[in-house]
């Protein structure tokens, strides 16, 4: 293990983030046990006061855990100056078997975290918290989630070891590499970019289509949400394969962390943060078609769905113009492609 | 509600907090104060480490790519120069040069002064006036001793104190006769980091100070110009002379980090105790709400205010004073470290003889030293403060009222 001040800092976060998710699943379980809103006694009255507290505190996780997800990013490519070999974050990341399932479960989290705030949301729109059981359940649900990335980021941290020589971005994401890092890269771009367009133009075409029946416009509406998850995926293989090599300039630098840095004018910021703000509200815009339980919630998922369509769309517009940006200087410069 | 009157709204509310943490002066200042410190200390260190390790990493581009020691008895021995003519005709390296350093203990000044073996005739000109300081009273006063040396500033320091500023007369008890050799220039202060202790001597007289052999050097520098093939060249050595110890380059800078993180690690776990206490501190203090408070809280409520926005009131009353407190205790470190130089603290980091460097930090601050002050500091408290924030927003105003009058 390495005790290192980014290190230690990552450990505050997290565990600040554990304990307040632990305190919401308490509220949250507590709430979900004796939740009766047609009873008026003291207790009812509690529960609803509670509430306030659980949503405050969400919200607070939420923000921390986006927060967190960047400087673990840019801490990491501090700590690789430790490890021999690494030589930015994706080296640290796979230093050990951990590294990788760490970030993964964390960009799972984001997803769960966000559709949870906006079923929320929707619930406190409401006279009488109709969601309240479901969006307290769903929320002892996700508990597992935060727990399991805590276990693998302590795992990750305390088995780095900086006399195991570890590969680096370049040699990770090498075509003749086997693994997820060589697939990434292996997927030629003639067939990743049009594959990253085409899914964007279909849940363009599914977000407009519509079909009478309650049942059919779930499947349709699920089959979105998925299609937002699929250019999710692609997004950060052209990101990895494509993207980054206009942004280094340099064919043979594949590497999705180092744009982050002060280098790169932190363009990894605004990239990824749009990137995960179109997918974010477009998987949910789908998903919420699943919470239509009655017409009053029809009404207000329908005014957020809406909302939601409209960020997904310009979110994907303003990722493709600052993922593409670097591309058209390079080829309006030198004329030529990498 | 369109976006223009949300906007407002927020503006609103924010405006409110700011007015509430004026009117309750005292409760903030006292918050303040703490948060400024705790702030600053926590800053100064990653601030402290930052430029150490940048600076380190630096100046250590100048090691050469590898270097041999000879290992015996699991101890560290001198090398033979019959290694030498082999180490060179590995294909790939550039050159081989032997060093000899060592270190040279005075009982008188009871300090430690590193001695390095150098060719001073390989000085040129120019490479005085960017390193040295000249010894102006040494300038006509050529030829008094056979031996030369540059010395670092803080040991010209200490032989000004023993009138040998002029020349310096080494003597071991052991030995016959002195050596004089006789000082021709100080290093200029930019150098200290490295120089501080430092007695660069022609190598001729070196040798004798370190009581080396004929055929015998300290260890051998390596240099390769290919910086890809450092790693094989290393083993290939370590194969053909197991008793031989290769350090590279890369080696050297990932200890150096290790140690400066390790420290700063090590310091920064220290006061998560004391970051603890100082959140149950906070809990404590902003927990009871004073009657004022608690029958402003009643007003607002009784006026139509709802509980979200009493809760994002109170939040942000905490947002702002540690947003403030992390920005004064920012500067407060910055001013601490590369102003004051870190007094206090630079011994906790560097040096590791009586001698400490009074050197100068480069400033070196990036966003993500910012993040993980942030992280550090702001998010535990943001998270202790919003449950004492929901209290005081529940608080049915009713009740505040009619216990109040």
């Amino acid at each position: 293990m390495i005790l290192n001040t980014w290190i230690v800092g990552l450990m505050v976060g997290q565990v600040t983030i554990l304990a307040t998710f632990t305190f919401c699943v308490l509220n949250a379980l507590l709430i979900f046990l004796n939740w009766n809103y047609d009873s008026s006694d003291e207790k009812q009255y509690q529960l609803e006061k509670r509430t306030y507290l659980v949503s405050a505190l969400m919200k607070f996780a939420l923000v921390t855990h986006l927060f967190l997800f960047s400087l673990t990013a840019l801490a990491l490519d501090e700590i690789s100056e430790l490890l021999p070999g690494a030589m930015c974050a994706v080296g640290v990341l796979s230093a050990n078997e951990y590294g990788f399932p760490y970030v993964y479960l964390k960009i799972v989290a984001v997803f769960l975290f966000s559709t949870w705030l906006i079923i929320n949301y929707i619930d406190s729109k409401q006279e009488n918290y109709p969601l309240v059981s479901l969006k307290y359940l769903l929320l002892i649900i996700i508990f597992p989630t935060i727990v399991f990335e805590t276990v693998l980021f302590f795992k990750f941290t305390l088995n780095l070891d900086p006399q195991v020589i570890t590969s680096c971005c370049g040699s990770i994401f090498n075509e003749k590499n086997i693994g997820v890092g060589g697939l990434i890269s292996a997927l030629p771009n003639r067939i990743a970019l049009p594959a990253l367009f085409a899914v964007a133009i279909l849940s363009g075409f599914l977000a407009f289509s519509d079909v009478g029946a309650r049942r059919g416009r779930r499947t349709l509406r699920t089959l979105e949400a998925l299609t937002w998850i699929v250019f999710f995926i692609l997004s950060l293989m052209v990101v990895i394969s494509f993207i980054s090599i206009y942004i280094y300039e340099m064919p043979t630098h594949r590497c999705p962390f180092c744009f982050l840095q002060s280098e790169y004018n932190f363009i990894g910021f605004p990239l990824y943060g749009l990137l995960f703000l179109a997918a974010i509200s477009g998987f949910n815009r789908g998903i919420l078609e699943w919470f239509k339980l009655n017409d009053s919630l029809a009404g207000v998922i329908s005014t957020t769905q809406n909302n939601l369509g409209r960020i997904a769309v310009f979110s994907v517009l303003g990722f493709l113009l600052v993922g593409f940006t670097p591309f058209l200087v390079y080829y309006l410069k030198t004329g030529r492609l990498i | 509600m369109n976006l223009r009157n949300r906007l407002e709204k927020q503006r609103n509310i924010l405006d409110f907090s700011l007015q509430n943490l004026i009117r309750r002066k005292g409760k903030s200042l006292f918050i303040l104060v703490i948060f400024v410190l705790l702030v600053s200390i926590i800053s100064s260190i990653l601030f402290l480490t930052g430029s150490l390790t940048r600076e380190m990493i630096k100046s250590s581009e100048q090691l050469p790519d590898i270097t041999i020691q000879k290992i015996k008895g699991g101890r560290q021995v001198n090398i033979e120069s019959v290694y030498l003519d082999q180490i060179e005709r590995i294909p790939g390296i550039e050159a081989a040069e032997p060093r000899a350093w060592g270190y040279f203990y005075l009982d008188s000044l009871n300090a430690n002064f590193t001695i390095f073996g150098f060719d001073l005739s390989l000085l040129e000109a120019e490479d005085y006036e960017t390193i040295l300081t000249e010894n102006t009273k040494q300038k006509n006063l050529t030829g008094k001793s056979q031996y030369k040396m540059a010395v670092g500033p803080v040991v010209y320091e200490q032989l000004k104190k023993s009138k040998m500023q002029e020349t310096y007369l080494f003597f071991n008890p052991d030995w016959e006769t002195s050596l004089p050799v006789d000082i021709i220039g100080v290093f200029k202060p930019e150098t200290e980091l490295q120089s501080a202790d430092l007695m660069l001597l022609q190598t001729d007289a070196a040798r004798k100070v370190l009581e080396l052999s004929d055929d015998e050097f300290t260890d051998i520098a390596v240099y390769i110009p290919n910086p890809e093939e450092v790693d094989n060249i290393a083993l290939k050595i370590r194969r053909a002379f197991p008793e031989l110890r290769t350090i590279t380059r890369s080696q050297i800078q990932s200890t150096y980090s290790s140690v400066f993180g390790w420290k700063s690690g090590l310091v920064l776990s220290g006061l998560l105790v004391v970051i603890l206490a100082f959140l149950v501190l906070i809990w404590d203090r902003s927990g009871g709400l004073s009657q004022e408070e608690k029958r402003e809280i009643g007003v607002l409520k009784a006026i139509g205010w709802d509980t979200e926005m009493v809760l994002a009131v109170k939040f942000l009353e905490s947002l702002i004073l540690s947003s403030i407190s992390a920005v004064l205790g920012i500067l407060v470190a910055y001013v601490y470290i590369y102003w004051l130089r870190a007094p206090g603290l630079r011994e906790v980091f560097i040096g590791w003889s009586t001698i400490y460097p009074s050197f100068k930090l480069v400033p070196y601050i990036d966003l993500k030293y910012l993040m993980l002050i942030v992280s550090i500091a702001i998010v535990p408290y943001s998270a202790v403060s919003i449950v004492p924030a929901w209290r005081a927003a529940i608080t049915d105003p009713d009740e505040i009222i009619r216990h109040n009058g």
